[in-house]
């Protein structure tokens, strides 16, 4: 796996400049980073095409860096995680990285499928479903990997089409469970209170990502309408199909029901999870001390997450007592 | 192939040949064939680009060549000295702009002139005249006339210039007005599309003799013969109670066929139920729909072999809904949302959820009391009210209830005339694709529609409109006649299908006009020409004006006596072809219709005496003004 995850060569030849899906209301896309598509030299399949992330020169280069940093941190996080069972369809692949040099960038998988912001409200009805259990799969991923995305939003997360899959992109605001929550600047349909500059509070957690995937889930089912009340939930049968626990999700975040809580409680289908007990949770340990030392390099000061041991078990109470408090139904 | 220039114009010698060589030589990927070149110089330059004439003339490439010398006759020589491929018997024609800002001039054997009033620019590459004859209907024209009637084949060129928008860019910034009116958010009904409700869509209907029908009619039968019982009861005042046995009697019958139709309603509903109206009915569950008493009537009686699955498509109920709208004046995005709100309408949830509507149409506490044994008529009370008391008023309100509720989840969930959610969606994803493909090539557009006017673009706009909603429609029955397996894939095969089809309309309008219609458009009303009928006034006064008049003469007054006026005149017209339609009966010569440059008038070729031109490959001898005779 490692070897995934070291630098890799690239073609010094042609390439094309294009800006990279780093959506922010703050900044224009590509303000951050830039990206380019690329070839790799050995030991991927021949002809494969990829996109670099690269930090921007000038006055915005030390927030690329930072922006870059977070990408590199959650794509080695996921490919920890995923190991020992492949890695997740649903999330944007990261093939290799330079993290160390005064160069650095990251190398992604070409995005395929459009953003559900254009295509999110033709979305039929049997995909839609594929949609729902391709996105909270995702973020059981995530919330396995010990990050939160913290920029689920219809620009973000991609539908191919051809495929039937859903795709998280964009990890550059993404953080570790247990640090401490950053101000997301952007729309306040997309960014919770306890993310927004100005109620921005508490350390980053596995509910964290809850509020704008059910908001996201509203956007694809009312066919591209913005969640105005959640009474609206109810309208278009959410409700019902969540057996109620979707509500729960815009209270706190410490209330909030998980991806996992959803899956598996609302939609009774824990069938389609990917497996992170047993063997896997001594790997997300081990990764995890892996990864803590990596940041503890390259963000000497950030602050020291709770153990996630403390989340695994976390999340195995909840789940031994049945889910959120009548939200099971 | 378009005019090519070459301009020759203030370049030494070798500056000259490299522009020529750049041009004509193969090997450096010049083309192999020019159809027609604009070669721009200076008068006095033209004996030091003589090699490059030589390579011109030696290359055997150029079909057609037209040569602008600008300036004087150098020097205080009389004659105009040209290269020996220009001008003379064989030689390529020559218009001689001695002086760019030229004089105004009347064609007489008065030398008088007058300051031409405007604007000159400042380099000949942008004066009108190159402007004019760098479109190809106008080079091939002026070329054809050089050849034909100036003799010696120089010229000085006089205009008469009517103002006049380019073809090309009024097109696309008319259709660009006509992509707002028909794209752009604007007034339109809310709420769903009534016709394609689940109610008059699913055409659902119980057939006479099935059990369905059979157990209404005979609820009906058994309430209509207790009425006449009745009525002989409550006739002679409540005193013959030998009624109420028979009357007893009917009310049994009728609760017996009133719980047949519930039950069979019931039974129906629960065994043709598919889960979450995902999915469709199996074979037997059709039987079972079918052996009910329930039947679905054909929306169009189509004879396959009548039309292409597109013609199809077009009779189906929810493309004449959308073309209803569109064609009634509703722009794209509410006919959309009527679309959308319209899908909210017909979701299907399977026909077992129905099953707790049956109680409520049917109660149990109504066949209860239908069959209970103390039921007899009320003595002394009206008809209405012993028909109310006995129950049989909600008895046949049941029997319709429930003929209703079995009807409606038919046409809901069971119909396959019913409009379904997926092909909804699809084609709001047509029509939103088209929107956006049209929305594309209106941004586009929007940044070169300069120097066209807008009232022309509007009124020209107007008459693209229907064109336009033909366009949209066109891609709704696309998809309609083949369904794209995603609501993102129509989107996108809507896009492509804007784009070929606007990619069409343009290619056609350059061939042919702005009136020329596109093989999407419907029936044949050339409103575009009619569009610009008003404006046309200031162009045919130009085209009709006298061409020995007051005109713009490209030449110095000095040079006016150079000029031959005593031939007959001769002038080309010509005029965008946006205007053809409605200037096609101008008396005179054929204008030339241009479809490119924004250009309206009449171009003047006054030839030059003779012996003024002369044409040689070397250096001419120098001769004395005196030889040459000047009238």
């Amino acid at each position: 796996m490692a070897d995934v995850l070291r630098f890799r060569r690239v073609y010094g030849g042609e390439y094309e400049e294009i800006p990279a899906r780093v959506d922010d209301a703050e900044f224009p896309a590509g303000e951050l980073l830039t990206a380019r598509t690329v070839w790799l030299e050995d030991g991927t399949p021949s002809g494969l095409e990829l996109i670099q992330h690269r930090p921007v020169h000038g006055d915005r280069r030390q927030q690329g860096y930072l922006r870059l940093d977070n990408e590199i941190l959650a794509g080695r996080r996921l490919h920890q995680a995923a190991s020992w069972s492949g890695y997740p369809a649903e999330v944007v692949r990261l093939y290799g990285d330079e993290s160390t040099s005064a160069d650095p960038f990251a190398l992604f998988e070409l995005d395929h499928g459009d953003p559900l912001r254009e295509v999110g409200e033709y979305l039929l009805n049997d995909a839609f479903d594929q949609f729902l259990v391709g996105l909270l799969t995702g973020l059981c991923w995530l919330a396995g990997a010990g990050i939160a995305h913290r920029a689920i939003s219809p620009d973000t997360v991609l539908w191919d089409s051809d495929t039937g899959k859903v795709r998280i992109a964009d990890f550059s605001r993404s953080a570790p469970f247990g640090s401490a929550r950053t101000p997301v600047a952007g729309s306040w349909a997309w960014v919770p209170r306890e993310a927004r500059p100005e109620t921005c509070y508490g350390l980053v957690g596995p509910t964290d990502d809850m509020w704008a995937a059910a908001r996201l889930i509203y956007f694809v089912r009312s066919r591209g309408k913005d969640l105005e009340d959640k009474g609206k939930l109810g309208e278009l049968g959410l409700s019902q199909m969540f057996n109620g626990l979707l509500e729960k999700i815009f209270g706190p975040p410490e209330d909030r029901p998980t991806a996992r809580d959803l899956v598996e409680h609302g939609l009774r289908r824990h069938h389609i999870l990917p497996s992170l007990q047993d063997d896997g949770d001594k790997r997300l340990i081990q990764g995890r001390t892996s990864f803590l030392k990596t940041r503890a390099r390259v963000h000497p000061d950030a602050p020291l997450p709770p153990d996630f041991w403390d989340d695994v078990i976390w999340a195995r109470d909840r789940r031994g007592a049945g889910g959120p408090q009548g939200g099971a139904g | 192939m378009s005019v090519v220039i070459l301009s020759l114009s203030g370049l030494p010698a070798a500056g000259a040949e490299q522009a020529a060589a750049a041009l004509l030589d193969i090997d450096s990927g010049g083309p192999d064939r020019l159809e027609r070149l604009l070669v721009l110089d200076d008068t006095a330059l033209l004996g030091e680009h003589l090699d490059v004439y030589e390579q011109i003339d030696t290359a055997h490439r150029v079909e057609k060549l037209l040569c602008v010398t600008v300036g004087p006759r150098p020097g205080d020589g009389w004659r105009l000295e040209l290269p020996g491929n220009l001008g003379g018997v064989q030689g390529s024609p020559v218009l001689w702009v001695s002086r760019p800002a030229g004089i105004d001039w009347k064609m007489t054997k008065e030398l008088v002139a007058n300051r031409h009033p405007g604007f000159t620019p400042t380099t000949v590459d942008r004066h009108p005249l190159i402007g004019l004859l760098s479109v190809e209907e106008m080079f091939d024209r002026v070329h054809q006339t050089f050849l034909s009637g100036v003799p010696g084949r120089v010229a000085s060129p006089g205009l008469w210039l009517a103002e006049e928008d380019d073809e090309a860019a009024t097109f696309a910034g008319a259709l660009t007005v006509a992509i707002r009116r028909v794209c752009d958010r604007g007034p339109g009904l809310d709420g769903p599309f009534a016709e394609l409700m689940p109610d008059r869509a699913g055409r659902a209907r119980l057939t006479e003799s099935g059990p369905l029908a059979r157990y209404l009619s005979r609820v009906g039968e058994q309430d209509r013969a207790a009425r006449q019982v009745l009525e002989k009861i409550t006739g002679f005042g409540g005193l013959l109670r030998r009624g109420d046995s028979e009357v007893r009697g009917y009310l049994a019958k009728g609760s017996e066929a009133l719980t047949d139709l519930r039950d069979l309603v019931d039974q129906v509903l629960r065994d043709a139920d598919v889960a979450g109206g995902v999915g469709d009915l199996t074979s037997n569950q059709q039987s079972l729909i079918r052996n009910a008493g329930l039947e679905f009537g054909a929306e169009v009686t189509l004879n396959p072999a009548a039309g292409s699955a597109v013609y199809v498509a077009e009779q189906s109920a929810i493309y004449r809904t959308i073309a209803g709208a569109v064609h009634g004046g509703d722009p794209i995005p509410p006919v959309g949302e009527r679309l959308i709100a319209t899908e909210r309408e017909v979701g299907r949830k399977g026909s077992a959820a129905y099953r707790q509507e049956i109680e409520a149409c049917c109660p149990s506490s109504l066949l209860a009391a239908l069959t209970s044994a103390s039921q007899k008529p009320p003595r002394r009370a009206g008809h209405a009210e012993t028909r109310h008391e006995l129950g049989l008023d909600s008895a046949m309100a049941a029997a319709k209830a429930l003929a209703d509720l079995i009807v409606g989840v038919a046409n809901r969930e069971w119909s396959p005339a019913a409009i379904t959610s997926g092909e909804l969606v699809r084609a709001k994803a047509a029509l939103d694709g088209t929107s956006r493909a049209l929305g594309g090539f209106a941004s586009e557009a929007a940044g070169g529609r300069g120097g066209t006017r807008a009232a022309r673009r509007a009124r020209l706009g107007e008459s693209l409109v229907p064109v336009l909603r033909d366009l949209v429609l066109r891609v709704v029955a696309a998809e309609l006649a083949s369904p794209s397996a995603s609501g993102p894939e129509a989107l996108r095969m809507a896009k492509d299908r804007t784009a070929a089809m606007l990619t069409e309309w343009t290619a056609l309008v350059q061939a042919e006009g702005v009136t020329a219609r596109p093989s999407f458009a419907s029936g044949d009303d050339r409103d575009a020409a009619h569009g610009i009928e008003d404006d046309v006034a200031s162009i045919r006064d130009a085209l009709l004006y006298p061409v020995r008049d007051e005109m713009w003469q490209l030449c110095s007054p000095t040079d006016l006596r150079a000029l031959e006026v005593d031939t007959p005149t001769l002038s080309i017209r010509f005029a965008s072809r946006l205007t053809q339609e409605t200037l096609r009966s101008l008396p005179g010569d054929e204008p030339v219709w241009t479809s490119s440059g924004s250009f309206a008038g009449v171009l003047r070729l006054v030839p030059l005496r003779a012996g003024i031109a002369v044409s040689t490959w070397g250096k001419a001898e120098p001769e004395s003004p005196s030889t040459v005779l000047e009238r």
